[in-house]
């Protein structure tokens, strides 16, 4: 019966929540340092604890310099996207328990910093705007005052709706790091939902595919997946970026017979 | 960020596809022929020749024995594609790869003209070593 | 990044951190494809530069010069261990180049990481059933 209990022990000790985690958390304060380092924390953590508690959790409690950006705390905003045991995770969406120990907290890879854990964004929205992610219709609905969309349409548009803008994708794409021509999987995700709308029409359709086929464009992605993998949301850039490439070159060779 | 239109990047994208496939079987027949039928150590100029003038494939390797009468034009136009797409495959790749890096920006245009121009010396070259086992060649000219 | 950066930032670099060399234990499948399939790349087309410099001697010096040079060059045990590395190379550039294919045209995305470990697989089977032919 001594193995029934010893079984029993670490389950037990889950149960008070008396477990701690080591955090090692990149600092960077443009005012004070040089140079990035990486500061240690040590936390108690509970059940059900993600690593945004776990970073508030410090600032609360042990160095209130500590800086995040953050708002919903439920993987909705997406201002929290960050750096976790090497992989492009939402703080708020990571349970401090599951990541390993210890926890190690980056900003963005190859985002600029602009302090400890917060990243320069304007970058990635520039790149998010070269794709014109509104809605441009051709013309007017003609009946009625209401753009319809079919529900068949709209199904196709579903999971790359989900989009909020976080980040990570763009940040684990190494075409975007290298090439800043290249809109990223975030941008190319987003356009793909414009391009996919039938509302908008065929013309707009046409120019779309046009402004996404220039040679920076969607011909620079090449299928690492990394975009797939890291986003909170289940979107697949690869998958959207990869129909609208087969879509264009489609289009070259009707021309063509 | 630039969106500026282009003609020809969804063509060369086709093409680096197309060329792709095409090199798989290519390739694949250059390695078979070369490496698994004449074994590299027994190539010589003379059974070159035969390959290249005659499509007569023979070979003493690892399989044995083995003789193969391939129409020679047959040959000699994977020989010329194998040559022709493996050049563009290859180097629109390494282009493609320098393209995107933005250390490299200003030199776009200028390693643009370079790529073109080292493909059709690469290109010319190949079709040269092919005219040198070619016998029909010799008459008009002896490269040696 | 010549962007306008609106506030003051540090540059960590950007082709330094290029595929985040000091976390590769933690690279996917997907991001090892991309590494092999772009070396393999770089050594063929290497490759396919020395090779027609090589034969070119078949021209610009004559027949016996080029029977010489490739008898002499085969003699040699290491280019025969480099030419299994080439074949290497060229089977798992092919075979993951289908993969790829195969993604343009929207067929196996959410099997990707089978494919991959398919094609390293079968290129495996294919390089160690040709090595005889290379070494003997
Ligand atoms: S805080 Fe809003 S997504 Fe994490």
């Amino acid at each position: 019966m001594a193995t029934t209990e010893e079984t029993q022990k670490p389950d037990a000790a889950t149960a008070t929540d008396e477990e701690t985690a080591t955090l090692e958390v990149f600092r960077y304060v443009p005012e004070e340092d040089d140079e990035p380092y990486f500061e240690t924390f040590e936390i108690e953590t509970f059940e059900g604890m993600t690593v945004l508690d776990a970073l508030i959790k410090i600032r609360d409690e042990q160095d209130p310099s500590l800086t995040i950006r953050h708002s919903c705390r439920m993987a909705r905003c997406g201002s929290d996207a960050v750096y976790i045991n090497g992989t492009q995770r939402l703080a708020c969406n990571t349970q401090v328990r599951e990541v390993g120990d210890p926890v190690k907290v980056e900003p963005l890879p190859r985002f600029d910093v602009i302090r400890d854990l917060v990243v320069e964004m304007n970058e990635f929205y520039d790149r998010m705007e070269s794709v014109e992610p509104w809605f441009q219709p051709d013309h007017e609905p003609e009946t009625g005052e209401e753009y319809l969309q079919s529900p068949e349409n709209r199904r196709n548009i579903d999971t790359v709706l989900d989009c909020i803008w976080c980040g990570a994708c763009t940040s684990s794409c190494s075409p975007a790091a290298t090439d800043s021509d290249f809109p990223g999987p975030a941008a190319l995700a987003k356009a793909y939902r414009f391009y996919k709308d039938e509302r908008e029409g065929e013309e707009t359709r046409k120019r779309r595919l046009e402004m996404l086929e220039s040679s920076h464009g969607i011909y620079r992605c090449h299928t690492q997946f990394n975009c797939t993998e890291v986003c909170p949301k289940g979107i697949s850039p690869t998958e959207a970026i990869m129909e609208m490439s087969r879509d264009a070159v489609k289009e070259k060779l009707r021309f063509w017979r | 960020m630039s969106t500026k239109p282009s003609k020809t990047a969804g063509w060369n994208w086709f093409l680096q596809r197309a060329t792709g496939v095409a090199l798989v079987v290519l390739l694949g027949f250059h390695f078979a022929v070369e490496h698994f039928i004449v074994g590299a150590h027994h190539i010589t100029a003379e059974n070159t020749v035969e390959r290249i003038t005659h499509g007569l494939i023979q070979g003493d390797h690892v399989l044995g024995q083995i003789t193969i009468n391939m129409p020679a034009f047959l040959y000699q136009a994977s020989a010329i594609l194998l040559l022709a797409f493996s050049i563009f495959h290859g180097m629109y790749g390494v282009y493609n790869i320098l393209m995107e890096q933005d250390a490299l920006k200003k030199y776009r245009q200028p390693l643009k003209y370079f790529f073109i121009v080292f493909s059709i010396a690469l290109f010319i070259q190949g079709v040269l070593i092919f005219l040198a086992f070619f016998e029909p060649f010799w008459e008009i000219y002896d490269p040696r | 990044m010549s962007q306008d950066r609106r506030v003051e930032s540090y540059d960590r670099g950007r082709i330094e951190d290029v595929g985040r060399w000091k976390d590769w234990a933690k690279h996917k499948p997907g991001m090892w494809a991309f590494y092999l399939h772009r070396f393999t790349g770089l050594v063929l087309s290497f490759y396919l530069v020395m090779h027609l410099a090589v034969l070119g001697t078949g021209f610009w010096l004559g027949h016996e010069e080029y029977t010489a040079i490739l008898q002499g060059l085969e003699s040699l045990y290491i280019v025969r261990v480099l030419e299994i590395g080439l074949f290497a190379a060229f089977v798992f550039h092919a075979l993951n180049g289908i993969r790829i294919v195969m993604f343009d045209m929207t067929i196996g995305l959410d099997i990707q990481e089978q494919l991959f470990y398919l094609s390293i697989a079968l290129s495996f089977a294919i390089v160690v059933a040709g090595v005889p032919f290379f070494l003997l």
